[in-house]
């Protein structure tokens, strides 16, 4: 062959090589890579991680400029006439509420100055930042929160909050997370840095909490805003009465209104304006009955937001920003709007026929001006015409790798404990029968007896035997030796440890029989020429000679142990599951929740992994000296 | 003396339990009866009759199906990785750079636990989702609708390529030290004389191969019709039933067993299935017999 010719074959060959070795990798590297996305990207089908939707959800006015808050924990403080951002950070923070804690005075045209932001979020908890700085002043971890309800709050899957509250009562900050299986709402205190679950409220009972709004005029009043309805609220929060008879709250649902009320917003002369569906309403507290209907066009979309400035309430949907006069006093009657459209910057990339008008929170200023945000950090101010004065777009948050997959499956799921089983097993079960296979190969390897070739055909005819065959006897052998003896086999490591160091012993024999077979005599001929026992030369001379033997066949015996799942699945109860057993229940329990999957697998797989690296030459020597001898 | 705790061990955990496994084929051991354990009541051949003579009994639903996709699978299987292992040997048996890391990474797969491949591939097989649908439809577009994998048909090809690409490296892993065990001087001198590439292969490497194919047949064959974790967690969200296009003796075994809490017939199948095992690796050992004890 010509020397060209082969060098260039040479070349492909390689290439083919390591195309192969790169498509035969690819289902691992999905598996690592979706167990660091979001099950929603998943589900939709998309392949990079898609940049984070940071909404606008929360604009206020500062003497310094307008501070804008995203649903990703984006901020930015912004310049008052051009809209640029002055400084920016990212929080990376899930299902984001805003409460800014502005000084009773200042002057009212530039906005009132601010002495804190407090940011809540299903990830990173309740932090408190400066306002103007953007700094982190404290953090308040989200264990925190659950320490308080200890049991009562079993779980909390960051990626199902849809959304959180928070707003001020007092000298307390109370707070809820839209998620059926919090517990209610929580009230934080800002001097002393404690949380305290609010008594009278359950989400169980009650419904799931969609808003919580503060009555203006009275501040033991509390308005939430659940799933099942509108419930007053009254009671003092503080720091120590917890237990005080005296201050317990008491709980009323308002009636006459639709129900799953969203979004309240309080209205001057106790009115409460909500939106239910894609109506908006507003509500007398003290009439218990709806005041309006407003009145919106088909196609509107979502109520995304309520505001109430000066005598005008804004509803924010996807036409823009409506501002309604203020005519709502006991008439179910149309009143007079008008349509603010905003001038929302194209993104990059995107269409300009699709450029959002969907308004999801708006600023309107004492001066008549009104700033909206919108969809993916768009901003536009408005005059009092509906004229543009400018229009800018936030920084875009950063890509965001899914960490909290981890958190949840570690927090949720009992994944700790089943590590830690499988484990305690795998680990035990090694030893266990290496010890008996070394002792078993040595015989079979050097010594004579009666029976040896039927022992070592028995030991290679037991791996023809199904699974199955042992399980079925062994099952009903535990369960009636419990009762015989009283003590428990089935769901107890021993059981499950035994079971598995018979399964895997014949097989050990027969590889370590080779390697017994290839050490020299010589070795425990003088062994036992210096005077030692036959044990004494086994457990000094032999084993360390054959030790390499040993670690590859019991770190097999190992990754063995770990992969079997049917034994596991019948002989182990809830305290001892194994990693399989755990991860099929949780398959069955949580469907389509694949991002958590692979985030379970990928878990699985890494100690076998670092294993396997970590023994990587015996492994290979080991088992490929065994079948090439063979 | 040093047999004794090994031979306890066995007898207490492998031979009794074993035994009595072929003695539960004989009992009337159903739900209510479990608890009896082996004082059942006695019945005879009528388990195996059930399993083998009565067409009507709800024991043989799915059991027909299952023996031939287990067949079906056994082969494809052995004969797929095999294949892919050869070749995969082959190429890595040549010198380039960084040969060591692509062997390496090649072995990866087969690390990765099998209950894991089973939930991986069920993830991968999904049919809107699935990295495969996408791959195939929509970047490459070789087909027009998505296909779905894991109803009917399908499903038999859902379980066999995950296994091939689990278990083709063990093979290459053994192959490739067979190769390393061949001279290098044999194939030179077998250049000077003459030989094409191809004729050396045949000629050489060929025959010095078989026996490293006859373990490895071996191997896949206890290996495979035993496959169970795969399965079983592909389908039903783990709690598995995968349908008639993609059950396997194991989970038709395990099913009937310990969902239906079975083990006299449970126990009668488990004794034929060895039955069938031993004879098939009888004739295995008969045909690579020459291969196996010194040529």
């Amino acid at each position: 062959m010509q020397p060209k010719r082969r060098k260039f074959l040479g070349r492909f060959l390689t290439a083919l090589t390591w195309f192969l070795v790169v498509v035969h990798l690819i289902p691992i590297a999905w598996m690592v890579y979706c167990g660091f996305k979001d099950n929603q990207e998943i589900l939709s089908g998309k392949i990079m991680p898609g940049r984070r939707h940071n909404d606008i959800v929360f604009l206020r006015e500062l003497p310094e400029g307008f501070l804008s808050g995203g649903v990703d924990g984006s901020l930015s403080l912004l310049d008052k006439s051009t809209l640029h951002p002055i400084r920016s950070k990212n929080l990376g923070t899930f299902a984001t509420s805003y409460w800014l804690d502005e000084t009773a005075d200042g002057p009212a045209t530039s906005g009132k100055s601010a002495t804190a932001l407090w940011v809540l979020s299903s990830n990173h908890g309740l932090q408190e930042i400066d306002p103007v700085t953007l700094s982190v002043r404290r953090a308040f971890a989200i264990s925190k929160i659950a320490d308080v309800y200890g049991n009562d709050w079993a779980t909390l899957w960051i990626n199902e909050v849809s959304g959180s509250d928070i707003t001020r009562m007092g000298d307390a900050l109370v707070f809820s997370f839209r998620i059926p299986t919090y517990p209610g709402f929580t009230a934080f205190f800002p001097a002393s840095g404690k949380f305290q679950p609010a008594p009278g409220y359950s989400n169980k009972a009650n419904g799931q909490v969609q808003g919580l709004i503060n009555d203006q005029d009275s501040p033991q009043d509390l308005f939430i805003a659940s799933t099942s309805g509108l419930f007053k609220w009254h009671g003092k929060i503080s720091a120590s009465g917890n237990g005080d008879a005296s201050e317990t709250p008491t709980l009323k649902l308002l009636r006459g209104l639709p129900a799953s009320p969203e979004k309240p917003c309080w209205i001057p002369h106790r009115r409460i304006a909500m939106a239910a569906d894609a109506r908006a309403y507003v509500y007398g507290i003290d009439g218990d009955s709806v005041l309006a209907w407003l009145d919106r066009p088909a196609g509107s979309g979502k109520v995304t937001t309520l505001d109430y400035v000066k005598n005008r309430l804004w509803v924010g949907d996807s036409r823009g920003a409506t501002a309604w006069a203020d005519t709502f006093v006991g008439v179910l009657t149309n009143t007079q709007s008008e349509l603010f459209k905003p001038d929302f910057p194209n993104l990059p990339g995107r269409d300009a026929d699709l450029t959002s008008l969907r308004v999801t929170c708006m600023l309107p200023r004492v001066n008549g001006d009104i700033l909206l945000g919108g969809p993916d950090g768009v901003l536009s101010l408005l005059d009092g015409t509906g004229k543009s004065i400018a229009s800018s777009i936030t920084p875009p948050p950063p890509f965001y790798i899914h960490w909290h997959n981890y958190v949840d499956l570690w927090r949720n799921i009992d994944f700790g404990l089943y590590l830690k089983n499988s484990f305690i097993v795998c680990i035990s079960v090694m030893f266990l029968a290496m010890l008996l296979a070394s002792l078993g190969g040595y015989a079979l390897a050097r010594y004579n007896f009666p029976g040896k070739n039927m022992f070592g055909y028995s030991v290679l005819a037991t791996q023809m035997v199904p699974g199955i065959m042992l399980l079925l006897p062994l099952y009903l052998m535990f369960i009636s030796f419990s009762r015989a003896t009283g003590i428990i086999v089935k769901g107890s490591y021993g059981g499950l440890i035994l079971t598995y160091a018979a399964y895997f012993v014949p097989f050990s024999i027969w590889i370590l029989r080779g390697f017994f077979a290839s050490l020299p005599k010589e070795l425990e001929e003088a062994a036992l020429v210096d005077g030692c026992g036959p044990f004494q030369a086994f457990f000094r001379i032999i084993i360390p000679s054959a030790l390499p033997g040993i670690i590859a066949t019991g770190v097999y015996v190992f990754l063995s142990a770990w992969d079997e799942l049917m034994f596991a699945w019948v002989l182990t109860d809830e305290k001892t599951y194994t990693i399989p057993v755990g991860i099929r229940l949780f398959v069955g329990n949580f469907q389509n929740r694949y991002d958590l999957m692979m985030a379970a697998a990928t878990v699985s797989t890494l100690p076998v992994m670092v294993l396997f690296f970590l023994m990587q030459k015996h492994i290979v020597s080991g088992l490929t000296a065994g079948a090439v001898k063979e | 003396m040093f047999l004794l705790p090994t031979v306890i061990g066995m007898l207490l955990l492998q031979a009794i339990p074993i035994l009595q496994g072929l003695y539960l084929g004989f009992l009337r051991s159903r739900k209510d009866m479990l608890i009896k354990y082996l004082s059942a009541p006695w019945a005879g051949l009528e388990n195996y009759r059930e399993i083998l003579f009565n067409p009507d009994s709800a024991i043989r639903s799915g059991l027909g199906d299952a023996v031939r996709n287990t067949i079906l699978y056994t082969i494809i299987v052995t004969i797929g990785t095999l294949t892919i292992g050869t070749v995969a040997a082959l190429m890595v048996n040549r010198e380039f750079r960084f040969r060591a890391a692509a062997r390496t990474l090649m072995l990866f797969p087969w690390i990765v636990p099998t209950y894991v491949v089973g939930l991986l591939w069920g993830f991968l097989w999904q049919r809107e989702v699935g990295l495969v649908n996408i791959i195939l439809v929509d970047w490459l577009h070789l087909f027009h609708d998505k296909i779905t994998w894991l109803i009917g048909p399908n499903t038999l090809w859902a379980i066999i390529i995950p296994t091939i690409w689990r278990q083709w490296p063990f093979s290459m892993l053994m192959l490739l030290a067979g190769l390393q065990g061949i001279p290098k001087d044999v194939y030179e001198a077998a250049e000077i004389d003459g030989a094409n590439p191809w004729q050396s292969f045949w000629r050489i490497t060929w025959p010095l191969l078989k026996p490293v194919w006859a373990i490895l047949i071996l191997h896949g064959l206890i290996f495979n019709v035993y496959s169970f974790n795969i399965v079983i967690m592909m389908f039903g969200n783990g709690a598995g039933y995968p349908g008639k296009y993609g059950d396997l003796l194991m989970t038709d075994l395990f099913r009937n067993s310990f969902q239906m809490w079975d083990f006299g017939t449970g126990a009668a199948m488990s004794s034929l299935l060895m039955l069938a095992m031993m004879s098939l690796v009888f004739i295995w050992y008969r045909i690579f017999r020459d291969q196996l004890t010194g040529k």
